[in-house]
């Protein structure tokens, strides 16, 4: 029975510090922010010369290529930053990510930055 | 033929190694996984946080997934193993959040780890684990909130409810009061009410407290928004049963056993419970006398007492309802089958108004007028059962 008690307080204190990472990252994977910004966004890449679909940026990114994200709008640059490097063998992107914060003004975010 | 000793009635919460809470909070994720076809949004791996989820071939994985949703909730439902099936659907959901950042999602995350804590639980006495899981969370969503700048000004509130939502209210609250003064107080009374609760779920004297304030905030988020946000109102509900305090003993109902209409009711809430949890007394066999109750009271209305508690009419009734593991089973179906938002805010609103005291006054009226009518109804099966003098 003990063992169930310390893997579960392994568990716990792994949140614990995934809370504390929270603080000095701008990710906020697994640190409990939930809904915490409403990004409204859109993706445009182009690869080449060539600008992507909406349907072949969702395949991309598994993600809308214009929404609202309730989550924090690094989650977004974070998956957009990642699955271009995994991609980048067949042809160097360029991605723009139009995004406003909470209803703030539009920002712009750029792959390669 | 015998049915096999592992196959359980998903009504029944008694006969498992774990406290009956625990069971109920269990079957109710299990349950909410199923309605919803939780499974099909599983992914295949995709820029997972760990890279050995790459080595996997996709489909299959996502398969495999998607069958231990499956057989795990099933399992949940359907059998005493709740450990083994709260370990196999639980992995399951953490192994599709770890393996993919496009599934990864908060609601995911504490589903996954609310079975596996619960597996995790001592077959007895309180657990402790899930109390310090709902502190985590809270205290997290909280401290966020409170360091980000648009939740300490309102504009995230106000963003939200008046451009996401159109929530009329807020726009008419919004409307009287300076510019972010409606959006503020939302938003501090949102981290105020997260960073309580997360003290709140760590001392047991405040657990009833708790149990009101987490089940209230999280109804009026889904009224609020008319969504359940995927798994997360299922979970955060159904978390509230490890605060509750089940009773160890049986419930005594006092009825009135020379009235046809009783009864029926009886035998019908005798189907249902199947721990069994209630030890019917007829009120002629004199056992008020035990608890200082004359015949006289005892005939204007059936009583319900327990450990510390006496209660009579709708209360009791309503008490009783809420100890029926098929109470808060129909809830979760009724919100998780509901086709849109209006409906889900029709179903948390009556459920918020039956268990609220708002609804005593009508609530004991109705009450009150099926006791005064009790022997015409029904009333080919009423008879008098001998009085012990």
């Amino acid at each position: 029975m003990q063992w169930r008690i310390a893997l579960g307080l392994l568990i716990l204190a792994a949140q614990a510090v995934a809370i504390v990472r929270g603080r000095f990252v701008n990710d906020r994977y697994f640190c409990w922010a939930p809904f915490d910004q409403q990004t409204k966004y859109e993706i445009r890449i182009d690869i080449g010369r060539e600008g992507l679909t909406h349907d072949q940026i969702r395949k991309r990114y598994r993600r809308p290529a214009e929404g609202v994200d309730n989550r924090s709008a690094h989650n977004l640059f974070d998956i957009i930053t990642r699955a271009e490097q995994k991609f980048e063998k067949w042809g160097r992107s360029r991605v723009l990510v139009i995004y406003s914060l909470n209803g703030h003004e539009r920002q712009e975010w750029r792959y390669p930055q | 033929m015998a049915i096999p000793a592992v196959i359980a009635n998903p009504l029944k919460l008694t006969g498992a190694d774990l406290p009956p809470q625990i069971v109920l909070l269990c079957r109710l994720l299990a349950l909410s996984l199923l309605l919803t076809n939780h499974q099909a949004q599983i992914q295949t791996p995709f820029l997972p946080f760990l890279d050995i989820f790459d080595a996997f071939p996709p489909e299959p994985f996502q398969f495999t997934l998607r069958a231990l949703l499956v057989i795990g909730s099933l399992g949940l439902l359907f059998t005493r193993n709740i450990r083994t099936f709260a370990v196999v659907a639980g992995s399951a959901l953490l192994l599709a959040v770890l393996s993919s950042r496009g599934y990864y999602g908060n609601n995911k995350t504490f589903t996954g780890l609310l079975l596996i804590l619960s597996a995790l639980s001592n077959p007895a006495g309180p657990p402790r684990l899930i109390h310090w899981q709902l502190a985590l969370v809270y205290f997290g969503a909280g401290l966020n909130k409170a360091l980000d700048a648009d939740w300490q000004s309102g504009q995230f509130f106000h963003h939200w409810a008046t451009d996401r939502l159109a929530n009329p209210v807020y726009i008419w609250l919004s409307a009287q009061l300076p510019p972010l003064a409606a959006g503020k107080l939302f938003c501090w009374t949102t981290i105020a009410a997260e960073l309580a609760l997360s003290v709140l779920a760590l001392i047991p004297r405040f657990h009833p407290a708790y149990i009101w304030i987490s089940g209230l905030f999280q109804s009026g988020l889904l009224l609020f928004t008319g969504d359940p946000f995927n798994l997360f109102f299922y979970s955060m509900q159904s978390s509230l049963f490890a605060f509750a305090r089940w009773p160890e003993q049986t419930i005594t109902v006092i009825w009135d056993g020379s009235c046809g209409f009783c009864r029926r009711a009886k035998e019908l809430l005798q189907t249902i419970d199947f721990d069994p949890i209630f030890n019917w007394k007829p009120l002629q066999s004199n056992i008020g006398d035990q608890y200082g109750l004359t015949k006289a009271q005892l005939k204007q209305a059936l009583h319900a007492t327990g450990p510390g508690w006496l209660l009579s009419g709708y209360s009791a009734v309503r008490r009783m309802i809420l100890h029926l593991p098929l109470f808060a089973m129909t809830l979760a179906a009724a919100v998780a089958l509901s086709p849109g938002p209006q409906t889900r805010r029709a179903v948390v609103t009556l459920a918020l108004l039956f268990l609220l005291p708002i609804s005593n006054p009508i609530g004991n009226l109705i009450y009150s007028w099926i006791a005064r009518h009790r022997h015409e109804l029904l009333q080919s099966e009423t008879c008098e059962l001998p009085e012990k003098s």
